[in-house]
């Protein structure tokens, strides 16, 4: 679906993105994780058309971002980290304007409209002006307005920012939802516990750089040279310890208390099989954690406190 | 209407420009002002007829036609003043309310922004001018003027409006901030007005200066592009033959442009017309192209 080779983006002097390599497949969520100023807004911005690249090229869904802008537009909903508002401007009005904007019929412009509100739980405010929204609500019509077109590729710069819990929450539900209908998607955030949960695939940027890239786990094991997992038992804790040492993918336990950390060497199939060896021995398991603040670690391990010069 | 017509950003505008409380206060001033000047001129007219006792008919078609001078100079100069105040935010103030990435983001084509925007402060400039309309029907009661020349003024203020709302846009697509670009929207046009003008009166000097004994010399060319000349020309044969040839009789100057090969000569005021057209298109294509996010035939930084 998108495919970004060798991108470099210059100002000036300063080089806000270099030589930076990516691929996201269909259906796929993509999290792009860095420091300020590492380079994430730009490369989003250059994928949505919106800035061009010094080098490079960006390829949307097999057109190129530099050659047919236009037609990538079509096929891209960009959600920046601001929500720009117009005056006295109403909820219904708004999403029909960027709806004309795209070119969408107008009978089509209502029904899409009252489906998208639905979507992000805004139903029954088309009446209402824009400016009198709360953040969240304004974030989430953001978020509407950028599927008016349908768009099979969805760039959200920071959705989440500047959002109280509850409506963050709210936030990565409607994600997830998008997901399940099958949306690709690229997202920034800094709630980086909230990308572990929604991505498929994440890439570490600092410096224009691309500094790591591919499944949660696999960047985890490459970074920290192994996977971990955390189990929390009520007691029995040395006979789960004895299950575990006759797993073959089992490479090291660490106990604390009644904790258990365990490294390992497998995927998911393999992992799961562990854990039910634990449960059919009856050992009182109360959680599995896969790899505590993973990203955060990752994060913090591969970045190096980079700020923009 | 039909989808090719159809343009997003004329449509919100107008909706959402007419929703507040600023548009319909800036009716009332502009008509305000213009029916204020008028009826202080009528009154202080009509008082001297009064007391001179002159001759009734020609007094008032002279007073009818000095009413539509003072009304349409002073209508001249308003729309000069709200033109830039209506246009110098288009693009800078997208900016600033942060809106103009998802513009650009959707399938509209820079130009057809620009044009939108323009076309939106037209219409608003266009429903003052209509709302000064009764106010120069008064003119009818004392004579002079016709219906056909208030219609050839109003389409001479629109073409003024769109040049002058054209430069504005222009400055706003330099400028980050409105108020920047306001202002040096109204320093340039002024500049514009005077320079034309002074250079004008340069040339015709210097060629007087060279040929102190020339028998009819041309307009210089450059006062075409000075929209006051093309009123001056349109108002001086619409008030009849004692002003119609102000600009010869002042200046003995030739007037208008002969068209090559043929015998036709353009008015002064059409091809002050023609002139403003191109420029108002110029602008709004440097305009489109200084707001396109990624120009395809150029590669690198913008």
């Amino acid at each position: 679906m998108l495919y970004v080779e060798d991108l470099v983006k210059r100002y000036g002097k300063f080089t806000a993105v270099d030589h930076l390599n990516l691929e996201v497949k269909k259906g796929e969520i993509f999290g792009f994780i860095g420091p300020n100023g590492a380079g994430k807004t730009t490369t989003m911005r250059v994928i949505a058309t919106l800035l061009p690249p010094t080098r490079g090229t960006a390829v949307v869904d097999g057109v190129d971002v530099v050659k047919d802008p236009v037609k990538v537009r079509g096929k891209i909903g960009y959600m920046p980290d601001f929500f720009g508002v117009y005056d006295n401007i109403k909820v219904g009005e708004y999403l029909d304007f960027y709806g004309d904007s795209y070119g969408i019929p107008r009978d089509d412009r209502k029904k899409r409209s009252q489906d998208l509100l639905e979507l992000v739980h805004l139903t029954g405010i088309e009446d209402k002006y824009v400016d009198i929204l709360s953040r969240g609500m304004k974030q989430r019509l953001c978020l509407a307005r950028s599927l008016m077109h349908n768009p099979d590729l969805l760039i959200l710069d920071e959705p989440a920012s500047g959002m109280d819990p509850r409506a963050r929450l709210e936030m990565m539900g409607i994600l997830k939802e998008l997901k399940n209908l099958g949306k690709t998607i690229i997202i920034s955030s800094h709630i980086l516990h909230e990308l572990t949960e929604l991505c498929d695939v994440v890439g570490v940027i600092e410096d224009g750089k691309l500094v790591a890239h591919g499944n949660v786990d696999d960047i985890m094991a490459r970074v920290m040279g192994k996977k971990v997992i955390t189990i929390k038992l009520l007691d029995s804790v040395d006979r789960a310890i004895n299950i575990l040492k006759q797993q073959p993918a089992v490479q090291g336990i660490e106990k604390e208390g009644n904790t258990i950390h365990m490294s390992y060497d497998c995927d998911d199939d393999e992992l799961w099989l562990i854990i039910k060896a634990l449960v059919e021995e009856a050992i009182p398991v109360i959680s599995f954690t896969k790899g505590e603040n993973n990203l955060e670690k990752v994060f913090m391990e591969v970045t190096y406190g980079y700020e923009a010069k | 209407m039909d989808m090719k017509l159809n343009n997003p950003v004329f449509s919100l505008e107008l909706k959402t420009r007419m929703r507040t409380f600023k548009a319909i206060v800036g009716i009332i001033i502009y008509v305000g002002i213009l029916l204020f000047v008028g009826s202080m001129y009528y009154a202080v007219s009509t008082e001297g007829q009064v007391y001179n006792g002159v001759d009734t008919i020609n007094a008032n078609q002279l007073l009818g036609t000095t009413l539509y001078t003072l009304i349409a100079l002073l209508q001249f100069v308003l729309i000069m003043v709200i033109t830039p105040a209506q246009t110098a935010g288009s693009i800078s103030g997208e900016r600033e309310r942060q809106t103009l990435d998802l513009l650009l983001c959707t399938k509209m084509s820079s130009l057809s922004i620009v044009v939108g925007k323009l076309l939106s402060s037209l219409a608003y400039i266009l429903l003052l001018i209509i709302s000064s309309l009764p106010l120069f029907s008064l003119v009818f009661l004392f004579g002079g003027i016709t219906p056909g020349d208030i219609i050839a003024l109003f389409l001479f203020y629109i073409v003024i409006a769109m040049v002058v709302g054209s430069i504005s846009i222009f400055f706003s697509t330099v400028f980050k901030r409105t108020v920047v670009a306001t202002v040096v929207s109204y320093v340039t046009i002024f500049a514009w007005y005077v320079l034309t003008f002074l250079i004008a009166i340069y040339l015709v000097s210097m060629r007087y200066i060279t040929d102190p004994f020339i028998q009819q010399m041309s307009v210089p060319f450059i006062l075409y592009f000075n929209p006051l000349f093309g009123l001056g020309d349109i108002m001086s044969r619409q008030l009849g033959t004692s002003t119609q040839n102000m600009f010869r009789d002042m200046f003995g100057l030739r007037m208008g442009l002969s068209i090559q090969g043929t015998n036709i000569i353009l008015s002064p005021w059409v091809v002050n017309i023609i002139l403003m057209c191109i420029i108002t298109a110029i602008m709004l294509i440097i305009s489109s192209i200084r707001i396109k996010p990624v120009r395809t035939w150029k590669k690198g930084n913008r």
